[in-house]
């Protein structure tokens, strides 16, 4: 079967968006790219988890 | 709403009072039973109760109790019916005042049980799927169930749950599971977790550092793009934050800051204009957050700043500064001048090598020969080979980058303008006219190194014994050329030196004007004119080597350029004579 397109989530950049409120300084694309990875993981695993 | 019943109580005095005594205590409780459900009490506990309560002031002082309540209760049977227990007699009424119906009539006909199961039945496939909410036939991962086993028990249960009833059901679940565990086998099934970006198919059940390895291109471009268009996000450089977390710089702060540049008047750092013009401390807690704001802020406001740095050296400058350095030619002129370095086959390769030095790791340094047109517009050429030791800029529309060159043999620190070229504007280097005319000459040879930040550079040269030669120079009052003498220290190439001794024809001309200047061949022909040599049939002979340091007098030109010229057929009075040396000739 043919993988689905990866879309970009709300409630994934929402989670970054904390990542980035809570470090309270700027962070480069390599960084926020390396958050982002993890956090679509941890959601899938979640998801297929349940 | 309760019920009051009127009985008409049988018997003497003392037996109606003990059978209405019975009636009330039985109906106080069964309050909560349906009108018609039987109320059942032995004889045993009423004779308990009458003995301990004596609820009743009997007229013949009766102390039989059991004999008393049985004739009583027997006597008034319209009321209660009498049935026998384990324990012996048992008394019955209902809440209407009237025994239970026995026989025939179905006492749970009407009860709560009975009216919510009315009209029940097994559910359909159809409506089985209704009840889950899915419309349509769903894969057989996810519907594999035993059918005979309730919907709503997870497979794993049957074997914990063990009904008190219908064990036929429990032993049909338990068979079905059991047959049809190998087939589907949900549990055990991986699940496939891979996901595209682009041609990339990427597995999501790895671990995040090991798909950051492999796949963290896809996803960095997947996420810029997200970012760029997502206006919870700002950007600068390479940088992001959150838009509504930034501080705000009021219309006074940023006229501090410009003045502040202004007053000091050369490209200051983010760092300087935050504890200096900004007075706030370098080392609060919000440093990183006012950095980010300040670059953020400042690079929106376009109209009177301007970045002007590198991605480790943040420094802005504002849109009243002046250039640094004073060149002879206008910056857009010389830009111009410099567009034969957009094409590679012009733009010669200066030799960059690997930088010597204990501490010149990975650095890398650049050979140049100055030319009199760099020399007196503070330039240097930057092509493509130059280009790799030059530092990249933060922002995509960046036009320039400040460049510190260190001058250690005079203990001196020079500011230059990296000008990056675009369109039909070449790149190269401005500002250095001071450097250049207080230490080298036209013809000088110095090396440029890289230095510990991609915008710091050093320029070395060996020191000479000193030399004076009477060298070309222009003379603004009279605008004409002459020769004057000159005392210098550092090596030279002969061929750029333009001495007296082999440019003198110029002394007392004009320059080139400006409708010279934009023609090659014209230059070239007064080239050949001042360093050719006359051959018997008129025409002129001179090498590229000594032809290029004359053209580079008025406007700025590399050996290729020059040989392209000659060899083109565009001017056929130039001709290449000898490619294996470099001989053009000139025929007028």
């Amino acid at each position: 079967m043919e993988p689905e397109e990866l879309r970009i989530e709300e409630a994934d950049i929402r989670e970054v968006v904390d990542r980035l409120v809570r470090v309270g300084a700027s962070q480069t694309l390599d960084t926020l790219t390396d958050w982002y990875i993890g956090i679509v993981v941890q959601r899938v695993s979640g998801e297929q988890g349940r | 709403m309760a019920i009051s019943v009127e009985i008409q109580w049988q018997g003497t005095d003392d037996q109606k009072a003990v059978a209405s005594t019975v009636y009330a205590l039985l109906t106080a409780r069964a309050r909560f039973f349906a009108d018609d459900a039987p109320i059942r009490q032995s004889l045993a506990h009423l004779q308990g109760f009458f003995e301990k309560q004596h609820p009743v002031e009997l007229q013949t002082k009766e102390t039989n109790y059991p004999e008393l309540i049985e004739t009583s209760l027997t006597l008034n049977d319209h009321v209660f019916a009498r049935e026998q227990g384990e324990d012996g007699p048992v008394f019955v009424t209902t809440k209407r005042g009237t025994p239970p119906s026995a026989g025939g009539e179905d006492l749970t006909a009407h009860s709560f049980k009975t009216r919510f199961f009315e009209g029940a039945h097994e559910p359909s496939e159809d409506e089985l799927k209704a009840v889950r909410g899915v419309a349509r036939e769903m894969p057989d991962v996810i519907m594999a169930y035993p059918e005979a086993v309730h919907p709503v028990f997870p497979l794993g249960i049957p074997e914990l749950f063990e009904p008190d009833e219908e064990p036929v059901l429990a032993d049909v679940a338990e068979r079905v599971v059991v047959e049809e565990q190998p087939e589907v086998q949900p549990e055990t099934q991986p699940a496939d977790r891979r996901v595209r970006i682009g041609d990339v198919v990427i597995d999501l059940s790895e671990n995040a550092n090991s798909i950051a390895q492999k796949h963290a291109g896809p996803f960095k471009e997947l996420l810029g793009k997200y970012l760029d268009e997502d206006f919870r996000f700002v950007r600068f450089g390479g940088d992001y934050y959150i838009e509504d977390r930034l501080e705000r710089l009021s219309k006074g702060q940023l006229r501090d800051i410009k003045d502040y540049i202004n007053e000091r008047g050369e490209p200051l750092t983010d760092e300087e204009l935050i504890s200096d013009a900004l007075r706030r401390p370098l080392q609060g807690a919000d440093y990183s957050l006012w950095r980010f704001t300040i670059n953020y802020r400042l690079g929106r406001e376009r109209k009177d700043f301007r970045f002007v740095g590198t991605a480790e050296d943040r420094r802005w400058a504002t849109t009243s500064l002046p250039p640094i350095g004073q060149s002879y030619r206008k910056p857009s002129e010389i830009a111009q001048d410099y567009r034969y370095l957009t094409d590679p086959e012009l733009a010669d390769a200066d030799p960059v090598t690997p930088a010597s030095g204990a501490d010149a790791s990975g650095r890398l340094q650049l050979r140049h020969v100055l030319t009199w047109y760099e020399s007196e517009n503070g330039v240097l050429p930057v092509g493509p080979a130059t280009q790799l030791m030059m530092p990249v800029p933060l922002l995509e529309d960046q036009p320039v980058v400040i460049l510190r060159i260190q001058d250690p043999q005079n203990f001196a620190t020079h500011m230059a303008e990296l000008r990056l070229g675009v369109g039909n504007r070449g790149t190269h280097i401005a500002g250095l006219e001071e450097l250049f005319q207080s230490t080298l000459v036209p013809g000088a040879i110095f090396t440029l190194v890289q230095g510990a930040n991609s915008n710091e550079f050093t320029i070395e040269y060996e020191r000479q014994a000193a030399q004076e030669s009477r060298l070309l120079q222009w003379d603004d009052r009279r605008e004409r050329w002459f020769f004057g003498p000159v005392v210098y220290e550092c090596p030279v190439d002969p061929s750029y030196l333009l001495s007296e001794e082999r440019v003198g024809e110029l002394n007392g001309r004009k320059r080139a004007s400006d409708s010279e200047r934009k023609r090659p061949d014209v230059l070239l022909q007064q080239a050949f004119e001042l360093v050719g040599e006359r051959g018997t049939d008129g025409s002129l002979t001179a090498l590229v080597d000594d032809l290029t340091p004359v053209m580079n007098i008025d406007r700025p030109f590399s050996r290729s350029y020059v040989e392209s010229i000659v060899e083109s057929g565009q001017y056929p009075q130039f001709t290449l004579e000898d490619p294996a040396i470099g001989l053009a000739a000139y025929r007028p």
